[in-house]
């Protein structure tokens, strides 16, 4: 598109432009995909109470072509004598108001009927003449529509029959209208839609929202699909039955089923759409339709805030886009989005798409994310940003995400509410070939598996290597007898003692897989290819080291004994160092020991970052 | 009487007392250094080893050192991208502008550090996980123990919470040639949230995962998480609070996970034992004991499936010795003494040497109400799937089980009596022994190995 540039750099009005004939377009183009009756619906939308005229108004020249054929041409609007235009439809109504043209005649009211519809009163032959020509005939037809008698057929009537439809609604929107139903559809708020629209430009105009003119593409068809579902409320509120509602209606049916249809496809972002679903259940009656059509209110309603003021702090920035599928379905411009991806669904109709429009990680323009560098660096962002951290609060938007969260599982009145609900969902899982991973359908046929996993036995041993000599083993789960011959049971000495010889019994027993599991590399004796000195430095180093100031001993050691590599000095550690202060423990302080004690364990106290494995309660170490 | 060293020829039935036990372990495993400070120890796999063979449990077992997994292996489900990386990266390049950039873009840096040998670490754990699957796809063990796998947080293209290949996923795509469905099971502290995002949208694997969830990492694995597209009602989540208990955890664990095997029939099992649900762990909040935990391994074990065990987390190195130690016992069969026997490691284990430990007086903050409400929830929802997912069905004749006694007394004959002390009073190892869930047996029909290898084509 080419209003990025300029918008990244702030200059509105030309966007506003551009953006104003996008949205008129996606318009027209509506308009091109629905029946004749969403014109309708857009002129009526204009002022409460002259839904009949439009309605009116827009089937007059189609009558007219159908009743009179190319032969006849009728000018529309037809003019008097004096170039005043006739208002067809005004005459129409005062003609009907004082019962049709039969009536009129008979008593003579022309004249006054002409100055009731603001012409002079010697024009009221010149009406009637009019009337003949353009409105008689649709006088007679709508009767005869009332009373039935359309059915039988010349083959023009059975062309008009395309038109009995329209036609018929027409009637009862007569009727309703006669009725006196102005006063009551003057209240309804159906004004709304059109300072949506209008506000819709505004909104676009908004730079700061740059990010959410992704959605306006959308946004021209939700509008009229909203309409259409608006008029579907007044149809009804009027007590009028006819078609214009009912395609009014099937309009607002075909988003709710995109809609579900769109969170049923994509369960794991829109989880809390459940309320949208559960709506959606059983939804024959007229009320949850109507119910529905509020969820589309709210969503409105929020468009017009921030048309109002692109600036409120109270609505707060939109997330990145790597973040959208997030957020619960129950936030305004989510459910924008949901309506986009209806739409973009509908003409695509690719079902056998998994992903989302969300996860396609489309881009209008790079300047707009700043996570750019793939999908992959997306997530990290994402997982760093939605560990607990409490700083990350200060995001309105979060925040009011989270408040929704809260809200809506404080309110749900299911079983859970209590205990799972209580604990919000941060994180959702993302679907998609970029995480998941590849799983064959079943096949019925087993594939053969590389024999290189079998891997390399080390036991049993081969028969050659077994030691036939074997008198004595332990058997199989045998511990350590309580007591033992020792001068001082427990010492290291007796420790000592009784280790090597218990190692000297395995060692018989295993023979080679002693050594192929690097049982020789295990315990203190690790320590015997070590000086004096080399272990006096070790030691050294950790003393010198402390963890209380922060320092790393393990880089020094590394430097110190850069010889013996790091599977010698990691070995050491363990082997000998560590089992050798574990043994003083052991003896002195047996109350607080610690197997993971490390010189610094306070290095990932300190500067943990937020969503950091490390990000648990501290336990107590000294158990057990 | 005992058995011969050759512990694959035990013969293997439905008695749900002799398993065919293929165990791996890479003799290197424990010189890999995550860094000071860090406590992801891989020395705690080799304590782990060492503990075993000094219960000589490796009479009971084949035990193997895994072939690596090669690059192309492990790109069975990672990105070729983070494996090229992966394979690439060193400690002293990791300053250099290309791999800079990827660190922050793979996850690779604070929890996941760039350490020597980190590929190799990678390599060993993966190439048992998938060793551990082949065993099982070629039926020549009925449970393949992978202490250094179990590596579940580890995403397609990205490192995390100390994993960085997920071994796991490899090892169920293994399983998956031969197997029609995979049920996973994960009672890791943590939310098993690698495997379970890998799986999300397929029916042929059902991930189960019982984990602390609130203000904990890695914050996945909401109850409400059910799996999505085909795979929607195939993830299954127990978030659970601070302090479960032995009893908690079985009233959970025991009831849960009967429905799924009933329901979903899967054809082969894989467990992941981390050990961080321990009570006392470093970074845990449980507070399990080490056989209230191995209860899990010793419940489906009773099931006759095959089965793959496998580590994962556990940061209480010698506690996590003591666990996985006893859990290969529970698999092979053994109640070992509470008494350590004398071993290299052995002062690790003070003060007091012994087993077992005791769990921690804490309270436990799942409250009766809260646990009862979670499993009637989750056992609702296991309910509604249809069974035993795209396949026919076909009846497997019920086999009774006739308990082994004798073989199993033989077994036991040459006990001494010296050390039977009162450590041990409590459990008396016939109950141990016995496959406790006789009624939940019979409720299952359960099937023996050829049964379901039937099934499977």
């Amino acid at each position: 598109m080419a209003g990025w540039l300029k918008r990244v750099d702030g200059s509105g009005l030309e966007t506003f432009k551009i953006h104003q004939k996008v949205v008129e377009e996606e318009e027209e183009e509506e308009t091109k995909g629905f029946l004749n009756s969403t014109i309708v619906i857009k002129e009526e939308v204009r002022y409460p109470g002259e839904k009949f005229e439009s309605s009116f108004n827009e089937y007059l020249p189609v009558f007219v072509k159908e009743t009179f054929g190319v032969s006849c041409f009728r000018l529309l609007p037809p003019m008097l004598g004096n170039g005043q235009s006739v208002d067809l439809f005004k005459l129409y109504l005062n003609v009907q108001k004082r019962g049709g043209f039969v009536k009129v005649s008979e008593n003579g009211l022309w004249n006054s009927l002409a100055q009731e519809c603001g012409f002079d009163s010697s024009f009221g032959s010149a009406l009637k003449l009019v009337y003949v020509k353009y409105l008689d005939e649709l006088e007679k037809h709508l009767q005869r529509v009332v009373k039935g008698e359309e059915a039988q057929g010349s083959e023009r009537d059975a062309k008009r029959n395309s038109l009995g439809e329209l036609l018929m609604k027409l009637e009862s929107d007569l009727k309703g209208f006669l009725s006196d139903i102005m006063d009551k559809n003057k209240k309804g708020g159906e004004f709304t839609s059109v300072e949506v629209k209008k506000k819709e430009f505004d909104y676009e105009y908004g730079g700061k929202f740059a990010r959410l003119d992704e959605l306006g593409g959308g946004f021209g068809k939700l509008n009229g699909d909203v309409k259409n579902g608006e008029k579907t409320s007044v149809s009804e509120d009027g007590g009028m039955g006819g078609v214009v509602s009912d395609n009014g209606k099937g309009n607002a049916d075909s988003v709710d089923r995109l809609f579900e249809a769109n969170i049923g496809k994509d369960r794991m972002v829109v989880e809390d759409g459940d309320m949208v679903l559960d709506l959606s259940d059983g939804n024959e009656g007229v009320l949850s339709r109507k119910r529905r059509r509020e969820c589309y209110l709210g969503m409105l309603n929020w468009i017009n805030n921030v048309a109002r003021d692109p600036c409120d702090p109270a609505i707060g920035c939109l997330p990145e886009r790597s973040r959208w599928k997030y957020y619960a379905a129950d936030i305004a411009w989510k459910q924008v989005l949901f309506v986009r991806e209806a739409m973009l669904a509908k003409t695509n109709t690719d079902s056998s798409d998994q992903q989302t429009i969300l996860q396609k990680k489309q881009k209008m323009h790079p300047l707009m994310y700043d996570d750019q560098t793939g999908s992959e660096k997306q997530r990290f962002s994402q997982r760093i940003l939605s560990a607990k951290d409490p700083s990350k609060k200060s995001s309105p938007v979060t925040q009011g995400d989270e408040h929704f969260d809260e809200a809506e599982s404080d309110s749900s009145t299911d079983s859970d509410a209590d205990f799972v609900g209580r604990r919000r969902r941060k994180k959702r899982i993302p679907v998609g070939p970029h995480w998941q991973a590849d799983v064959p359908e079943w096949t019925g046929e087993a594939c053969e598996s590389n024999s290189k996993w079998l891997g390399n036995r080390i036991w049993p041993l081969e028969r050659a290597e077994q030691n036939r000599n074997l008198i004595e083993r332990e058997r199989i789960g045998k511990g350590r007898q309580d007591s033992c011959g020792c001068r001082l049971p427990g010492s290291f000495e007796c420790v000592k003692f009784h280790v090597s010889e218990k190692r000297l019994r395995l060692k018989l027993e295993l023979g080679p897989a002693f050594y192929r599991w690097k049982l020789d590399n295990m315990g203190e004796d690790v320590a015997l290819s070590w000086t004096k000195e080399e272990e006096k430095k070790f030691h050294n180093i950790v003393k010198s080291n402390p963890s209380s100031l922060g320092k790393f001993f393990w880089h020094e050691i590394m430097k110190s004994f850069g010889n013996k590599g790091r599977e010698s000095l990691v070995s050491y550690y363990y082997n000998a160092f560590l089992l050798q202060r574990r043994g003083h423990q052991n003896r002195v302080t047996p109350n607080d020991i610690n197997s993971d004690d490390e010189e610094s364990e306070s290095r990932y106290d300190s500067d943990i970052l937020p969503g950091s494995i490390f990000c648990s309660p501290k336990k107590h170490l000294n158990i057990g | 009487m005992e058995p011969s060293t050759g512990g694959a020829s035990l013969p293997s039935g439905p008695d749900g007392t002799k398993r065919r036990v293929t165990y791996f372990y890479e003799p290197n495993i424990g010189d890999y250094y995550y860094g000071q400070g860090h406590p992801m120890k891989p020395h705690r796999i080799r304590m782990a080893h060492n503990l075993i063979v000094h219960y000589s449990l490796h009479r009971r077992m084949e035990i193997v050192r895994p072939f690596p997994a090669g690059a192309t292996d492990i790109r069975r489900f990672h990105s070729p991208e983070y494996v090229e990386f992966l394979a690439s990266v060193k400690p002293e390049t990791v300053q250099d502008h290309t791999h800079a950039r990827h660190l922050k873009r793979f996850n690779v840096g604070e929890d996941c550090p760039v350490f020597d040998g980190l590929y190799q670490f990678c390599q060993a754990s993966a190439g048992g996980s998938m060793g551990a699957a082949v065993k099982l796809n070629r039926q020549d063990a009925d449970i393949a123990i992978n202490w250094a796998g179990g590596l579940h947080h580890a995403k397609k293209s990205e490192a995390s919470g100390f994993c960085y290949v997920n071994d796991i996923v490899l090892g169920i795509l293994e399983l998956l040639k031969v197997h029609k469905r995979v049920l996973y099971i994960d009672i890791d502290i943590h939310h098993g949230d690698g495997v379970e995002e890998a799986f999300y949208t397929t029916d042929r694997v059902m991930t189960v995962s019982f984990h602390k969830f609130g203000d904990f990492f890695p914050g996945t694995g909401h109850i409400k998480d059910l799996g999505a597209a085909q795979g929607k009602y195939y993830a299954l989540n127990v978030p659970l609070n601070d302090g479960m208990d032995d009893g908690s955890f079985r009233d959970l664990f025991r009831p849960i996970i009967s429905k799924v095997m009933e329901v979903y029939q899967p054809n082969a099992v894989v467990l992941q034992c981390g050990a961080d649900s321990l009570a006392g762990d470093r970074l845990g909040c449980f507070n399990l004991s080490v056989k209230g935990h191995a209860d899990c391994l010793r419940f489906l074990r009773s099931f006759n499936v095959p089965l793959m065990v496998l580590g994962g987390g556990g940061y209480t190195i010698r506690n996590v010795a003591r666990c996985w130690c006893y859990e290969t016992a529970v698999a092979v069969g053994v109640e070992p003494d509470n008494n350590l026997p004398y071993n290299e490691y052995y002062e690790y284990f003070g003060p007091d040497y012994t087993l077992h430990v005791e769990p921690s007086p804490m309270e436990n903050r799942n409250s009766p109400k809260d646990l009862e409400k979670i499993r009637n929830m989750l056992l609702e929802q296991v309910s509604s799937l249809p069974h035993a997912p795209s396949v026919q069905f076909q009846t497997t004749p019920p086999i009774t089980e006739v308990p082994e006694r004798a073989e199993e007394e033989m077994d036991r004959r040459p006990k001494p009596r010296i050390w039977n002390g009162e450590n041990d009073e409590s459990d008396s190892d016939e109950d141990d022994e016995m496959p406790r869930p006789r009624s939940i047996d019979s409720d299952l029909t359960p099937m023996t190995d050829v049964d379901m290898r039937d099934r499977s084509g």
